[in-house]
């Protein structure tokens, strides 16, 4: 036990006893003791044993020190991020009802102001949804599933308020086709995320999106009379000739690779 | 507060190969002292504590399975009897053969017989901990740790730590070769049903050990053999060990059959002192396309085979990527049933696990006057054998969960064995 308090102190003889420094001591003579209780009870009766163990355990207590009181800032500016993110979400939502009362108490337009407050809401969904990907993706440095997921949401959550603004506010004839419009979008979206994120996954959502969005682009332009239907079917096969040249440039890139595995082999 | 572990690539294959064998690495040295017990215990401690894995209780998690640190009494771990001389063989084989489950909290167990102011040491160890090449560091780690202690004080906590990840074989690639490396993927599992003929499963089969002594006289002799054909001692132990099968399974001289042999990827690690104890052991396949006309001839085919692979810069690495593919994309359940369907376990495996080196085992001044190091018991058919060497004299065995007719099996096999090495002298 001395020994400990000894190497303690020794250890941090050069720096000014504050209280988070002298709470740290205490946490360390209190892991020290009943990692010292551990060893005793394995077996060891060498007390020099006992110390060397443990101190080789914490061979760097200012170091450590240190990074706890990093760590320490880095929870406290992510409790006030997260405060205030929650802060801010239940402002914006507070805000989009304060509006919608509020133009509607002054126009009497109920029918349509409810929009307003859905706008709110899902603005501020859409937010959370994008925010939260961004912090999981950077977390484990890949667009992960979960991450995707949030994207898909918050591109379909755009869609459904485009299409009840085309609904309510400004009538437009035919608007449902964003619903399927928000699908090739929804994949562009994920496509380059993930292609950006996931080097060597991301080809395979590359090659399953590009057929899809091109018939789902077909689909879109024909029943809108933008393009006829009939030869305008050859952009799915335009989709799929995209999607071969995807495959001839990474083989490509591929031969590369063999080829200087090759010279490398005949060392 | 609970500590946890990761369950490395090796830790979960081995995990796997529950289906096979009872994963357990067997050591036995004997000295002719009795060795201070008080400094073994403590320095076994001092290892356990700079090795967590020993003490850990592995958690078969569905989805990511791990090793969780356990508190321990030592004496759990180690068994200290005084015995007479005649009860040494059975004590030894009787503790050898035991099994540690992977949930235990303890995955080393050691036996410290006194007999005849001599010493017998065992060690029984869980595969998944670490693999032979690991377990003869740990124990010439073990002894000079102990002869520091006990002859001059110096506290016996000299011993590795660090990464215990598959993936320090690619530490000292390039990044060209690291990512050539890790885009090895290929299926290398042995496709050969020759088995060795052993009896169907009974219910009184229980593991044993058999082990035949090779002498120095032969073991220089094969030596010289091997110089001569361009061959490894390790070639013409394999190329041995296919004529006594071919003869005791009565194959036929035209069939090909191959033999796993087990290679220590630490070759591609240049120093290994900063890693943990693991395992990084993989396997080549020896195949042989016909039994020689005679032993030479044999040889041969075993020193072209061994020559592919030993030509290839990235040997033993293959499969890897396939395994950790595997594992990562699906949860360990699942990624378990899809690698059984891949895997097929060799039928026939032989592990030359080296010299035993006898002046790093000395204790207080005495080296060991005999011992040697085996793999796991495996379940019928499949077979393993080991070659371990000390002091020039070559120790066989092979761990079987069989029968008194597979004692007697084995037994023949060993007989056939040193007929091949006679052969291979008089040749």
């Amino acid at each position: 036990m001395n020994n400990f308090l000894e190497y303690i102190e020794k250890s941090f003889e050069n720096m000014k006893e504050t209280e988070s420094l002298y709470l740290y001591k205490q946490k360390l003579i209190a892991k020290m003791t009943e990692r010292a209780n551990e060893l005793v009870a394995a077996g060891l009766k060498d007390d020099k044993i006992i110390c060397a163990i443990i101190m080789d355990e914490y061979p760097d207590l200012v170091k450590n020190y240190k990074a706890s009181m990093k760590e320490k800032a880095t929870v406290s500016k992510k409790t006030k991020t997260g405060s205030l993110m929650t802060v801010g979400a239940l402002g914006g939502i507070f805000g989009a009802v304060c509006l919608y009362l509020a133009v509607s108490f002054l126009t009497g337009a109920w029918n349509k102001s409810w929009m307003l407050l859905l706008g709110g809401i899902f603005a501020v969904l859409v937010l959370i949804f994008v925010t939260v990907s961004g912090k999981l993706t950077k977390k484990s440095g890949k667009f992960g599933l979960i991450s995707r997921i949030l994207c898909m949401f918050a591109v379909f959550l755009i869609a459904v308020y485009m299409f009840l603004f085309t609904t309510v506010i400004v009538p437009v004839s035919g608007n449902w086709i964003i619903f399927i419009l928000s699908v090739p979008f929804a994949m562009i979206f994920d496509m380059l995320l993930s292609y950006k994120f996931n080097k060597k996954t991301g080809i395979f959502s590359i090659l399953l999106y590009i057929p899809v969005i091109f018939t789902l682009f077909y689909v879109v332009l024909g029943v809108a009379k933008v393009l006829p239907w009939h030869p305008g079917w050859l952009l799915i096969l335009f989709g799929i000739l995209v999607d071969f040249v995807v495959v001839a440039v990474r083989l490509v890139s591929g031969t590369k690779v063999k080829e200087e595995e090759d010279a490398w082999s005949e060392d | 507060m609970e500590r946890r572990l990761n369950a490395e690539l090796w830790d979960k294959m081995h995990y796997l190969f529950r289906d096979f064998n009872d994963r357990m690495v067997h050591l036995e040295l004997h000295y002719d002292y009795e060795i201070n017990f008080e400094a073994f215990r403590t320095v076994l401690i001092c290892f356990f504590e700079k090795a967590p894995v020993f003490h850990s209780s592995f958690v078969d998690n569905k989805v990511r399975p791990y090793w969780e640190v356990k508190p321990y009494d030592i004496d759990d771990a180690i068994t200290l009897k005084n015995i007479d001389d005649s009860e040494v063989e059975r004590e030894v084989d009787s503790f050898l053969t035991q099994y540690i489950p992977p949930e235990s909290d303890l995955q080393m167990k050691v036996g410290v017989f006194y007999h005849g102011g001599k010493t017998t040491l065992c060690f029984v160890e869980n595969h998944m901990c670490m693999d032979g090449g690991d377990f003869k560091y740990f124990i010439s780690a073990f002894c000079k740790n102990y002869n520091d202690y006990v002859e001059h004080g110096i506290l016996p906590l000299n011993f590795k730590e660090g990464s215990r990840s598959y993936e320090s074989v690619y530490g000292d690639f390039t990044p060209a070769q690291k990512k050539m490396a890790r885009n090895l993927y290929k299926n290398v599992c042995a496709k050969d049903d020759h088995k060795f003929p052993l009896t169907e499963d009974r219910a009184e089969d229980k593991s044993f050990i058999a082990r035949r002594k090779i002498s120095e006289d032969d073991f220089f002799a094969l030596k010289q053999i091997g110089k001569k054909y361009g061959a490894t001692l390790n070639d013409v132990l394999v190329a041995a060990y296919f004529d006594a099968l071919y003869k005791l399974a009565s194959y036929d001289p035209d069939d090909s059959v191959t033999i796993s042999c087990a290679i220590d990827l630490r070759r591609h690690i240049k120093d290994s002192s900063e890693q943990g104890i693991t395992n990084h052991t993989a396997f080549m396949q020896c195949r042989i396309p016909r039994l020689g006309d005679d032993i030479i001839e044999t040889l041969k085919y075993v020193v072209n085979s061994a020559n592919l692979f030993k030509k290839d810069k990235f040997m033993g690495l293959y499969g890897l990527p396939l395994l950790r593919f595997g594992y990562k994309i699906l949860p360990h359940a699942v990624s378990e049933e899809i690698i059984k369907i891949g895997y097929s376990n060799p039928l026939l495996a032989m592990s030359n696990i080296g010299i035993l080196d006898h002046k790093a085992l000395a204790l207080e001044g005495h080296e060991p006057t005999d011992g040697f190091m085996t793999g796991a018991v495996k379940y019928k058919p499949y077979v393993l054998l080991s070659a371990t060497s000390m002091k020039n004299v070559i120790t066989l065995s092979m761990c079987v969960r069989g029968n008194d007719d597979d004692k007697r099996i084995v037994e023949r096999f060993f007989d056939l064995y040193e007929e091949s090495v006679c052969k291979l002298k008089n040749s």
